[in-house]
């Protein structure tokens, strides 16, 4: 219900009667105060390249952040929310978010066109999470059991599913690791129908080589129908952005490798030992989105047996190599991150503004400044610290309580 | 070849805690640490405090206690000091979990416990000083737990309690839950009989000498414990004739059975849902067990009944996870440790085995509490609950858990406040020995600084 | 500036939140005490109880009788399902609600039991909702053998108290489906280990019926050898010893004959108790002496599922052929079972719809009474736990449904389940649509049987069934009599005292009624539920309205009443001077009414042009808003800077403005509607044209606009009353000025009229039938002419005069339609005097949406216990607009 707020005393009332109301109302929020214009009163405000840890107000209205300042004086109907730490949206870039129905193909290896927004559920379950991880937009990564997996699609992770769309195309992904030859099913039955290559990394390599060399010569691919070979064709000339899937020291020089012969430079996403070729990486301008810290924290070992490295971000940075953090739980990597030995900023950079430039999203989202989408995380304390706790999430302007599966 | 990397690691950083505790063991066992803020668990902090050991004792405690000359003194200002962390339950010390027979009550964990295994390691790294080790949840009756000491050279240095509890796990192993109770009842019934049976014609004063033992249970129980479990196991074998099995352990067995029947020995009941939970409790009616209730992630919705029981429970290791119901297809966010608060019912924290994790940092018990803490527990309680609370809950209360005089002097040096992200255990000290150093952690350099080797 | 309302109601809703948890718990600690007032109780077993209430004390039933024959504790809770029927809770002989993964193969399993199968947490409502309670839980399985049986209850707080009986039989299955295990049983190779040698495979029974004869008999011989005690270590042998010591029941699934026989032989020679399920061939049993304690009785299954087709088999021609179920369970019946037999659904699935299937008994010409017991008391106490559950009777456990009707009866639906006292399943009832059940309704088209059905306040149906919503709320009055809500044509209620001071004709009445007053409430309960108000000072406008809590008005005005009397030839002249004047400005007024609407025409021509004016305007505007914009942008401050360093920022910026800056002189320029898109800068935009419509677009218009007359406001309400939308109610008291009346108003004026009058009006009905006029009289209508008792109202209404009926009363309203009965004792026809309450005054005053009960119509109702205008018949509720507004309180 809107009201006008017009001398700092009534603002007094209204706000201690909001903070009274803020825990209670969770998810109902943006239902019981009707209308889409906040000013967000922030005790801290961390926005990797604005603000940073100091107080703020942000005066958001139409999606967008409007305003940032102190004290701003407000004489229309708004919506005063008063919160402890603010941030801006966190931003996955290797999500599988709503993704459903099986998330791979296996009948056959070069799937280039099968896109991952077509299989997203607007209604699974997994965009309440995203949101009660903070977590507001999100890249949509189809499955890598085969060499040419797909294409990615970029997210928000509330409102309607039409306003929820970034990019419904993004960029194609490519699995230069042995996740198509391990998954591939063949390995039971050889004669099986499922029987394809490759059934080993260098099949996967090869795969990659063979079928854009084809395309390049002006030639198609077996099995694959004209869509695939456009796309591919795409991938060559530049049009679409190429994400190769690579872990381990080997298959990122591999990817690089591929993409220097054809003339595009993927960005490497996974990148557990990047660190062991962090030279060359940063010579041969690579990019990276790392994921393994999402499982990291304690394991010795991530996927393909990578050895474990805590603090492999720290050396990017050093290294002054584009990278951001990604895959499940950000916040949490994040605070771990900051743990191994990542500056609070620098954390907080790697889950929001790093990933933002990565997805070449910075001018929308990944920080809190003026005329960017209204994503913001609100907290009831330190972002970085375990015990501090998301208070609400705000997409596109519209605030989504932490809890808000809670009837 | 990583593999091979972590072994040398873990050798060499098992023989330099070794050696560590080697040269203070030779030193008079006084030791001082001044300069640091201490949290006691039991009582207020002190800001700025002294804690003197003596031979593995904590001697004092306070703000102005003045240390001889003679003690060694290690300077730890601005750091934190808190009593070491207690797993009141992990398998994780074992070689393996679980047995494949599903009816193993004579073993114990003790057989299988690797003193210089990377767990222990870990352990000490991340502040973990004692820890109840008790068989996995896929067995029907797991055998005999064992409350130990993270550190030592040898099992029995580090053994607090051999005999510490049976484990039955709800889960069936195969076949339904029905079957699956109704072995257990079975099993439990035949011990049932046999007590009978010894209450008429007298014999089995044992159960006596087993209590005394039970009383001082600091120090390592074994030898004698084993001897009168020989004669025991004469006295059933003929008493008891079993076709075709190995009487002697199906005697042990028995024997088990019966001490936790006689409320001698505390059962762990692994429930994997809240309809286990019904059952355990009746299992504890019919044969007056003394529980230890060991909670799957589901068991939150049989938090009234356990509230009746006002028992210490041992959560799920994944504290906070979604559910959506299948009838009304609505989805929500469960957070266990806020359901157990508010029915009142009291629980200690498990950490993830390091592998299979449901959100990073699980396998860390400061993030458990921190947590719970996030979801509206105070710190205090928090604390407690991987300390005291857990150390009172596996029967060594009195001896680890707390900073109070006349304790054993397990200790965490951390950098900072205990549940701040950016924390780190400095030193972790058992029994008045350094055990843990993080200046001289090899592994933790080479993770944080990584570099192509 | 004060604290937005909605916050305080937030904070007080949270507080009283807050205080009535509180409440709550007292109330649990101390001993709670429930009454419920049903129309019926089906205790379950025993007679039905009519007109019953059931005291509930901490879950278990305390007392049960007719209303009149218990006394209510004081202080206990009443629940009022008065018009509903209460059953208790159903109690299902058979089920298999167990963790059934991987079942054993194992034939022989007597040491499992159902119970530890038993998940207490499992969502049960389907059931729950369905009436079922209690249930019995079989180890499922097709083997023969396959464990114990347990009695639980579905619901309830305490998870650990639902277990009833955690042993409640051993099932033994002799049917086909049991025959076929593994011949050969081979234990799960586990791990070999020195307690556990690889258990040797061994031959299991049951690959031929006759062999699992043999086989059991030889198996329970042994276990009955060795008592449980001395155990050799065999699970089969110690379990089953164990049970037969304690001569648990056995329970058999059956079919054929022979397989009843031997059940019943293998239960008689262990002289265990025995307990038959789904038998097709009873002839066996018609000689078992069902009074002894070994027979537990038998289970029968409906052999349909609800909903669904199952093809019958064809008969085997020299097999005698299978009788159906319902004549089984007769015969049964008919050879003594007694209580001995129950039903249950042949699929879990089926549980809820139990009670329809149940139903299908009553074929073979069982009672209702009878049937239900087959579903609650009996299978209860067959299973031991009849002390508890299955009947409704002191000291057992307060397991009850409510149903909308007769239990058994197609329709009845169940509105809400109990258990232990506690209430577990709510039916939601949508408060839109209601049905009302009665005997009998009176419509325009005569007395019909049966209810009426109510929809959104409307009347959706009437007749003997009326189909509802399938939540409707039902409200039952046995053998009520439906009217239509009558109407007081002169009352005083409303206004919170007479009124008497003089009105303009005008005057909105509407605005003096008084919302929410306890007259309203009284009045209504004679079964008034529209009422005429006017002034006492005459002329008066007359005002239409609703008995409702916050009164409703119909029609303002619906009427305006006059009073012709004292001395005529003035009274003529005053009145006829009155009604000229009021003719001619109605007439001014309807003639500019024809001219305007030949302007509206014009009218729409204009509007095209000022489209074509305003898209021109607009473009200009575009430009002009364009070159703003810019120099916005270059205003608008870096990002944390201080806006209020440029005070003109307010303009673009509609939410933030210098802090200096009065809220005055900002609010014109940044638009204050919540949708301020950048609208504020357009805003200007449509007053523009209209600023210079005088030149562009004034030859369309200026001609056109027909001269308003001028308004009179005392005036106004003439204006209907010429046009004949509202009536002309006339007092008269003299036969010479009703006279006056039908001369002046309707054959010079012609206006709608209504005489108020009662002797007078008698008198003259036959010169008012001819001028088709109605009379409202009352309130006194009986009278004497020289020692003659005159009924004004018969009189009138042989003469074929509509008449209706005044009150002139407040809270005596309610009291209207006695008097109006004692008008019919002295002989006024019945139907006149309905009509002359409700359709007759309504029609008249052309109140179009009340007076009778039609399709369509406002659902203003009145249930009467008997015929209307009997002195006998009293209110028993009073609905308007679809809410009860009274309903007759339950002592």
């Amino acid at each position: 219900m809107p009201k006008t707020v017009s001398n700092s005393l009534s603002t007094a009332i209204i706000l201690s009667a909001l903070i009274i109301l803020s825990p209670r109302i969770g998810g109902g929020q943006e239902k019981d105060l009707g209308n889409d214009r906040f000013l967000i009163r922030a005790k801290h405000i961390y926005s990797a390249n604005g603000t940073w840890g100091d107080k703020g107000e942000v005066l958001v209205y139409g999606g967008k952040i409007k305003f940032i300042g102190d004290a701003i004086d407000v004489s229309s109907p708004i919506t005063i929310l008063e919160v402890d730490s603010l941030m801006p949206g966190i931003v996955d870039a290797y999500s599988s978010v709503g993704l459903s129905g099986g998330t791979s193909e296996v009948s056959r290896e070069i799937t280039p066109e099968f896109d991952s927004y077509s299989a997203i559920d607007w209604s699974s379950r997994d965009f309440l999470e995203a949101i009660a991880m903070g977590i507001t937009t999100a890249q949509v990564i189809p499955a890598t059991e085969s060499v040419f997996s797909g294409l990615a699609c970029i997210v928000k992770t509330a409102g309607e599913p039409t306003e929820r769309t970034i990019t419904s195309s993004g960029s194609a992904v490519i699995a230069v690791c042995s996740d198509p030859t391990s998954r591939n099913r063949a390995r039971s039955r050889p004669d099986g129908i499922y029987m394809r290559q490759p059934t080993n990394r260098m099949g996967v390599v090869w795969i990659v080589r063979s079928s854009l060399a084809r395309i390049r010569s002006g030639g198609t691919v077996d099995g694959a129908d004209p869509m695939s070979t456009a796309l591919l064709k795409e991938i060559l000339n530049g049009k679409k952005k190429a994400i190769a899937v690579s872990r381990t020291d080997f298959d990122i020089r591999s990817a690089l490798d591929v993409g220097d012969e054809f003339g595009f430079n993927p960005t490497i996403y996974g990148g557990d030992e990047v660190y062991r070729i962090l030279d060359e990486f940063k010579k041969r301008d690579g990019q990276v989105v790392y994921t393994a810290l999402a499982r990291a924290a304690a394991t010795s070992r991530g996927n393909e047996g990578t050895a474990l490295r805590w603090n492999v971000p720290g050396r990017l940075i050093e290294a002054d190599v584009p990278f951001c953090l990604a895959g499940d739980a950000l916040l949490d990597q994040a605070r771990f991150a900051f743990r191994f030995g990542l500056t609070p900023k620098q954390a907080i950079a790697a889950i929001t503004s790093r990933p933002a430039e990565i997805l070449g999203l910075s001018d929308r989202i990944g920080s809190i400044a003026i005329e960017k989408d209204a994503d913001l995380v609100a907290l009831n304390g330190d972002p970085l610290q375990p015990t501090s706790s998301i208070s609400w999430t705000m997409v596109g302007g519209k605030i989504y309580g932490n809890d808000m599966s809670k009837q | 070849m990583t593999n091979h990397l972590m072994k040398y690691i873990a050798a060499i950083v098992a023989l330099l805690s070794l050696s560590t505790s080697h040269a203070l063991l030779h030193a008079d066992g006084l030791l001082a640490i001044q300069g640091a803020k201490i949290i006691p668990i039991v009582g207020d902090p002190i800001a700025v405090g002294t804690i003197l050991i003596r031979d593995g004792k904590i001697e004092a405690v306070g703000k102005d206690i003045a240390i001889p000359g003679e003690a060694k003194v290690i300077d730890a200002t601005g750091k934190v000091i808190m009593p070491g962390f207690v797993d009141a339950h992990n398998a994780a010390a074992m070689t393996s979990a679980n047995e494949r027979n599903e009816f193993v009550p004579f073993l114990s964990v003790v057989d299988s416990i690797d003193p210089v295994s990377p767990y222990f390691e870990e352990c000490r790294r991340n502040g973990i000083t004692s820890a109840a080790v008790v068989p996995g949840n896929s067995t029907l009756i797991g055998g005999q737990a064992a409350v130990i000491k993270t550190a030592g050279q040898y099992v029995n240095d580090m053994l607090l309690k051999r005999e510490a509890g049976l484990k039955i796990s709800l889960r069936p192993a195969s076949g339904n839950r029905m079957s699956q109770l109704s072995r257990l009842r079975k099993e439990l019934d035949k011990a049932k009989r046999a007590l009978e049976k010894e209450a008429k014609g007298e014999k089995l004063d044992t159960s006596a000498e087993i209590k005394k033992e039970g009383e001082d249970a600091s120090k390592p129980a074994d030898k004698p414990e084993g001897g009168t479990e020989e004669t025991k196991e004469e006295g059933n074998a003929d008493r008891q004739p079993v076709s075709g099995s190995d009487a002697a352990s199906q005697a042990a067995g028995l024997e088990a059975l019966k001490k936790a029947i006689q409320g001698e020995q505390s059962v762990y009941i692994y429930c994997e849902n809240g309809m286990d939970v019904t059952a355990a409790i009746q299992l504890v009616a019919d044969y007056s067990l003394k529980p230890i209730f060991v909670l799957g992630p589901s068991c939150y919705k049989a938090a009234e009944l356990l509230a009746k029981r006002n028992e210490t429970v041992i959560l799920d290791p994944s504290l906070v996870y979604w559910e959506t119901n299948p009838r009304t297809r609505e989805d929500k966010k469960v957070i266990v440790p806020q359901i157990f608060r508010a029915a009142k019912v009291p629980f200690v924290f498990q950490t993830e085995g390091f592998g299979a994790r449901t959100s990073l940092g699980s396998s860390f018990f400061w993030y458990q509490a921190a947590t719970a803490v996030k979801y509206g527990m105070p710190e205090k309680e928090a604390l407690e609950a991987i300390t005291l609370l857990p150390a009172k809950r596996i029967g060594i209360g009195h001896l680890v858990g707390s900073i109070e005089v006349g304790k054993d002097a397990d200790l965490l040096v951390l950098t900072g406040e205990p549940l701040d992200i950016s924390t780190w255990v400095d030193q972790t000290i058992i029994d008045g020995k350094v055990v843990y150093e993080r200046s001289k952690d090899e592994k933790i350099k080479r993770l944080l600084a990584p570099v192509a080797e | 500036m004060q604290i937005p309302r909605w916050k305080l109601c937030f904070a007080t809703l949270l507080w009283i939140g807050f205080s009535v948890v509180a409440i709550e718990n007292r109330v649990a600690v101390a001993q709670q005490v429930d009454a419920y007032f049903a129309s019926q109780i089906w205790p379950g077993s025993g007679p039905v109880i009519d007109d019953a209430v059931m005291v509930v004390t901490d879950g278990k039933v305390s007392q049960i009788g007719t209303r009149n024959a218990t006394e209510i504790p004081s202080g206990a809770k009443r629940h009022d399902y008065s018009g509903d029927t209460l059953i208790p809770g159903l109690v299902v002989a058979q089920t298999s609600l167990v963790d059934s993964s991987a079942p054993s193969t194992l034939a022989l399993t007597p040491d499992i039991r159902a119970v530890d199968g038993f998940d207490p947490f499992r969502d049960f409502d389907k059931y729950i909702e369905a009436g079922v309670t209690t249930v019995q839980l079989s180890p499922s399985s097709s083997l023969l053998m396959p464990g114990q049986g347990a009695v639980v209850k579905l619901g309830g707080k305490d998870p650990e108290k639902r277990v009833l009986s955690n042993s409640e039989s051993l099932r033994i299955v002799l049917t086909r489906e049991a025959m076929t295990p593994p011949t050969v049983y081979e234990p799960p190779v586990g791990a070999v280990s020195v307690d556990r040698p690889l258990e040797s495979t061994r031959p299991q029974l049951a690959s031929s019926f006759a062999e699992a004869l043999v086989g059991l008999d030889v198996l329970f011989a042994e276990a009955k050898k060795n008592d449980a005690n001395r155990s050799n270590g065999d699970p089969i042998l110690m379990a089953l010893s164990k049970l037969i010591a304690e001569k648990r029941t056995l329970r058999f699934s059956v079919e054929n004959n022979y397989e009843v026989k031997a059940a019943l032989s293998l239960a008689r020679r262990f002289e265990l108790p025995w307990l038959l399920v789904d038998p097709n061939d009873t002839t066996e049993l018609r000689n078992v002496d069902w009074k002894s304690d070994s027979a537990i009785g038998v289970v029968l299954s409906p052999e349909m599922r609800a909903g669904r087709i199952l093809n019958p088999t064809v008969p085997i021609p020299d097999r005698k052929p299978i009788i159906d179920v319902w004549l089984r369970a007769k015969a049964l019946v008919d050879s003594g079972i007694g209580n001995k037999l129950a039903i249950r659904p042949p699929t879990d699935t089926d549980l809820s719809d139990l009670l329809f299937l149940a139903s299908l008994f009553k074929r073979g010409g069982l009672t209702t009474e009878q049937v239900l017991g087959m579903i609650t008391s009996n299978p209860a106490s067959m299973m031991g736990v009849g002390n508890r559950v299955g009947s409704l009777r002191p000291s057992a456990d307060a397991d009850f449904v409510v149903l909308s009707g007769n239990p058994l009866e197609s329709g009845t639906r169940v509105l809400a389940t109990y258990i232990e006292g506690r209430s577990v399943f709510q039916a939601n009832v949508d408060n839109t649509s209601t049905v009302i059940e009665a005997s009998s309704v009176y419509t325009p088209q005569g007395i019909v049987t049966g209810g009426v059905a109510v929809r959104k306040g409307k009347i959706s149906g009437v007749g003997p069934s009326v189909s509802s919503s399938r939540n409707a709320a039902i409200k039952r009055f046995p053998n009520g009599v439906i009217v239509p809500g009558l109407i007081d044509c002169g009352t005083n209620v409303g206004l919170g005292g007479n009124l008497a001071e003089s009105l303009s004709l005008n005057a909105k009445l509407g605005d003096l009624l008084a919302r929410d007053n306890d007259q309203i409430r009284l009045a209504r309960q004679g079964g008034i539920t529209t009422g005429l108000i006017s002034s006492a000072r005459l002329p008066s406008p007359v005002l239409a309205f609703k008995l409702t809590d916050a009164p409703r008005i119909i029609k303002d005005p619906v009427a305006l009443r006059f009073s012709v009397g004292g001395n005529l030839t003035t009274a003529e002249d005053t009145t006829r001077r009155m009604l000229r004047s009021g003719k001619s400005y109605a007439d001014a007024w309807s003639k500019y009414e024809a001219d305007f609407a030949t302007y509206e025409i014009k009218l729409k021509e204009y509007e095209a042009a000022k489209k074509q004016f305003d898209a021109m305007k607009a473009a200009e505007e575009k430009q002009a808003d364009a070159k703003k914009q810019a120099d916005a942008k270059a205003a608008s401050p870096p990002e944390g800077a201080n806006p209020p360093k440029k005070p003109e920022e307010a303009g673009k910026q509609p939410d933030v403005k210098p802090a200096d800056v009065k809220p005055a002189d900002v609010k014109p320029a940044d638009a204050k509607q919540p949708d301020g898109k950048q609208s504020d800068s357009k805003q200007p935009e449509p007053t523009k044209p209209t600023a210079v419509e005088p030149k562009k677009p004034d030859e369309p218009k200026k001609p056109d606009e027909p001269k308003k007359p001028q308004v009179v406001d005392a005036m106004e309400a003439y204006r209907p009353l010429f046009a004949k939308k509202i009536v002309a109610m006339v007092e008269a008291t003299e036969s010479k000025s009703i006279e006056l009346v039908v001369k002046l108003f309707r054959t010079e004026f012609d206006l709608l009229t209504a005489i108020v009058s009662g002797r007078a009006a008698a008198a003259q009905s036959e010169l008012l039938a001819k001028n088709g006029t109605m009379v409202v009289t009352g309130p006194l209508l009986i009278g004497e002419e020289e020692g003659q008792i005159v009924n004004y109202p018969a009189e009138i209404a042989a003469a074929g005069v509509p008449t209706a009926f005044q009150s002139q009363t407040t809270t005596g309203t309610s009291k209207l339609p006695e008097v109006v009965a004692y008008a019919v004792y002295r002989g006024l026809g019945l139907d006149d005097a309905l009509r002359g309450m409700s359709q007759g005054p309504a029609t008249f005053l052309k109140l179009t949406s009340v007076g009778a009960i039609e399709l369509g119509k406002d659902a203003d109702l009145v249930v009467l216990s008997g015929p209307p205008f009997e002195l006998s018949s009293e209110v028993l509720a009073v609905m308007i607009d679809g809410n009860w507004v009274y309903e007759k309180e339950i002592k």
